[in-house]
């Protein structure tokens, strides 16, 4: 049983407001005078005001399916009350397999156009396979041994790392005060860095002459980002900038 | 009854017609009426012990409790002619005794029926049960309503017209408790205990801290129940609750349950908690069977979106035959790993072989319907901790979803053609 958690409203709230909730749940609106009056009293008869809980999807509202059966043990072990819990269906993208990454099956949903799904994933493939050639290239090209043991060779591993590189701390978002909009620094959510980090990717991906290939010019960009180099992670550094620039405006956040 | 409807003076001999008629066909009644009387002494001075206060103010039925009060009462005043009864308490009697004459009326029409039911149905009139007539409904009065709740049915009376409360107030009209004028007193008595228990063992523990002492490790065992749901707690406390109310109800319970010292009041809490059943439990396994060479096979029926698919699945050796070719039928390999996910999941890639037919909709549809078929017949061959395995991964959830249909004037189910105006 999941329900949202009550939010006490205080008796400043409930004035400010004018809003009352009633012992039968419905909401009267009376006056401040009134209300004045009646404070002391709503606050002792409805203290718990609860949210009615949003409209989802059906199987959003079922435990989502895990697929590694060790995994699913632990959790068993730690919340014997899964068992009661309905499970979602495995997607048709989900599975168990060793090729299934949920980050990559992002990234080439956020590539594809016009939900052709099949060129999006055969441009990841190749995209890779560029990857992997290039740090071939760069293996044999090391004379030196330590060297030769540092060129990191697995294409996944190394988009992993180039969104993990990519990810940005704070974001500006416009804040209206005044009159006047400032671009107010505001720190990010890990999901939302991670979308960031990947629209950046895949734009400094198509930035490129006619000619070359998306497949190629995204390989260079998350090898750079691997690197800590490139465009995109200039393009980080430029933000952070920006928000330490503007950090002065961080109050508007939460004040007028 | 008629006499009285037209204001005829209220005396003994028609109050005993009456009380005789509503008394006739009231069953036991569970509690005494003295027992809403306790609830003013109990709620003030509160004991602590595993009794919960509410044990005196368990939700009340029509009955003849009220009635055989009543008479008591009648009898004392056998001297005065004229009885003073309250106006409420007079409709309530009338209601009463309307009520019980129709569900006498109804009960002989159902015993009526099921006899008439076994007899046309050649069976035992004497032995004829109520699984039998659902049954016979169900095959004389075929349906195909999609809701099960608007296919024909016949149930007892009792279930099917809904118990109502007894009366909640005194000849003279005055209700036995404040919370009657709530509209929900049952209801609110609940929360009401719940609170007053959450306070007590507030201060229960401010007693114990003051003496330096901890709350004890101890856990109510809550594992494999939940909170009765919505419509549970409507049927029993015989009162219509809202969503608004049951998530109040909630977050009133699980605050008790959040105390250290809950544990003093689990009779109270457990009271509102259900069993829950697990969910493996409703899955049916199929049945494996043997074929011509001693090799056990299950088969299943499954689908997605438009597409059916049979699957059987043999002992063997990790062969697919998917509509008379192998895995590569799919030519895509998302829709090759799902078809894989179940057997790869379990590590019986090369236990078992597929033989698969899959019909209409699109190769993912096909590959989604396969592999739910794959993992339905799978359930006959795993032992119950792999069931449950299975389950956790999302492979015997059947995904319901289907495409929602274009809606004329519109471009598609929910779009809308461009448009301006003027």
């Amino acid at each position: 049983m999941s329900f949202p958690t009550a939010s006490i409203v205080t008796s400043r709230g409930l004035c400010l407001a004018s809003l009352i909730c009633s012992s039968s749940g419905n909401s009267l609106l009376l006056s401040d005078a009134f209300c004045q009056h009646r404070t002391a009293f709503i606050r002792n008869i409805s203290r718990l005001r609860t949210r009615t809980p949003k409209k989802v999807y059906w199987f959003k509202r079922m435990a989502p399916p895990v697929f590694d059966a060790t995994e699913i043990q632990r959790k068993l072990e730690e919340t014997p009350e899964a068992r009661f819990m309905k499970v979602g269906p495995a997607r048709i993208h989900e599975s168990s397999s060793a090729f299934y990454d949920p980050l990559l099956n992002k990234f080439t949903n956020m590539i594809m156009f016009k939900g052709q799904k099949e060129l999006a994933e055969e441009n990841m493939r190749l995209a890779f396979e560029n990857i992997k050639k290039i740090q071939m290239e760069k293996y044999h090209a090391t004379t030196d041994v330590t060297a030769k043991m540092r060129v990191e060779l697995n294409p996944l591993k190394i988009f992993h790392q180039a969104v993990e590189n990519c990810k940005p701390v704070l974001a500006l978002t416009p804040i209206k005060r005044g009159g006047v909009t400032y671009q107010v620094p505001v720190s990010v959510r890990d999901k939302t860095a991670e979308w960031t980090a990947m629209k950046w990717l895949i734009l400094a991906g198509r930035e490129h002459e006619h000619q070359i290939h998306f497949r190629e010019t995204i390989a260079k960009e998350l090898i750079a980002a691997f690197q800590n180099e490139g465009r995109v992670i200039k393009r980080k550094y430029d933000l952070h900038k920006q928000c330490e620039a503007n950090k002065a405006y961080a109050h508007y956040r939460w004040s007028r | 009854m008629s006499e009285l409807a037209k204001g005829v003076r209220w005396t003994t001999s028609h109050l005993r017609l009456l009380l005789d008629q509503a008394t006739r066909y009231a069953g036991p009644s569970r509690t005494s009426w003295k027992g809403y009387r306790g609830v003013s002494s109990v709620s003030g001075s509160p004991r602590m012990s595993s009794n919960s206060p509410s044990d005196a103010n368990a939700p009340r039925k029509l009955s003849g409790a009220a009635v055989s009060e009543f008479v008591k009462n009648a009898h004392l005043n056998e001297a005065d002619p004229k009885v003073k009864v309250n106006r409420a308490m007079r409709s309530y009697l009338e209601r009463a005794q309307a009520h019980n004459m129709f569900m006498k009326q109804q009960q002989q029409d159902f015993e009526i029926c099921r006899r008439h039911l076994a007899n046309m149905m050649g069976e035992d009139v004497e032995t004829f049960s109520q699984e039998d007539i659902d049954d016979s409904i169900r095959y004389l009065l075929p349906s195909n309503l999609f809701s099960r709740r608007s296919r024909p049915l016949m149930k007892p009376p009792q279930e099917v017209f809904p118990q109502e409360k007894e009366a909640q107030f005194g000849i003279d009209g005055r209700p036995f408790r404040s919370l009657f004028y709530t509209g929900l007193p049952n209801y609110y008595q609940v929360l009401y205990d719940a609170a007053n228990w959450t306070r007590q063992l507030d201060d229960l523990e401010d007693e114990r801290v003051r003496k330096g002492k901890v709350p004890p490790e101890k856990q109510i065992d809550l594992t494999g129940t939940a909170w009765k749901s919505k419509d549970e707690m409507s049927k029993m406390l015989l009162e219509k609750i809202s969503d608004h109310d049951y998530r109040r109800f909630v977050l009133t319970m699980e605050r008790l349950l959040r105390h250290p010292y809950a544990y003093r009041v689990e009779e109270f809490i457990k009271k509102y908690r259900q069993v829950l059943i697990a969910e493996t439990k409703d899955l049916a396994p199929p049945v494996p069977k043997k074929d011509d060479s001693g090799k056990s096979y299950a088969e299943s029926h499954a689908t997605k979106k438009s597409c059916h698919a049979w699957v059987t699945l043999k002992q063997g050796t990790g062969k697919y035959d998917i509509n008379g070719q192998d895995l590569l039928f799919f030519p895509r390999v998302q829709d090759r790993t799902q078809v894989m996910f179940p057997l790869q999941f379990l590590n019986k890639l090369y236990d078992f072989d597929v033989i698969a037919r899959a019909e209409f909709g699109g190769n993912s549809s096909k590959a989604q319907a396969i592999r739910e078929g794959i993992s339905r017949c799978l359930t006959a061959f795993v032992t119950s901790e792999e069931l449950e395995l299975m389950r956790q991964a999302g492979l015997l959830t059947h995904d319901k979803r289907v495409k929602e249909r274009k809606k004329y004037a519109y471009t598609g189910a929910r779009s809308k053609p461009q448009w301006r105006k003027r």
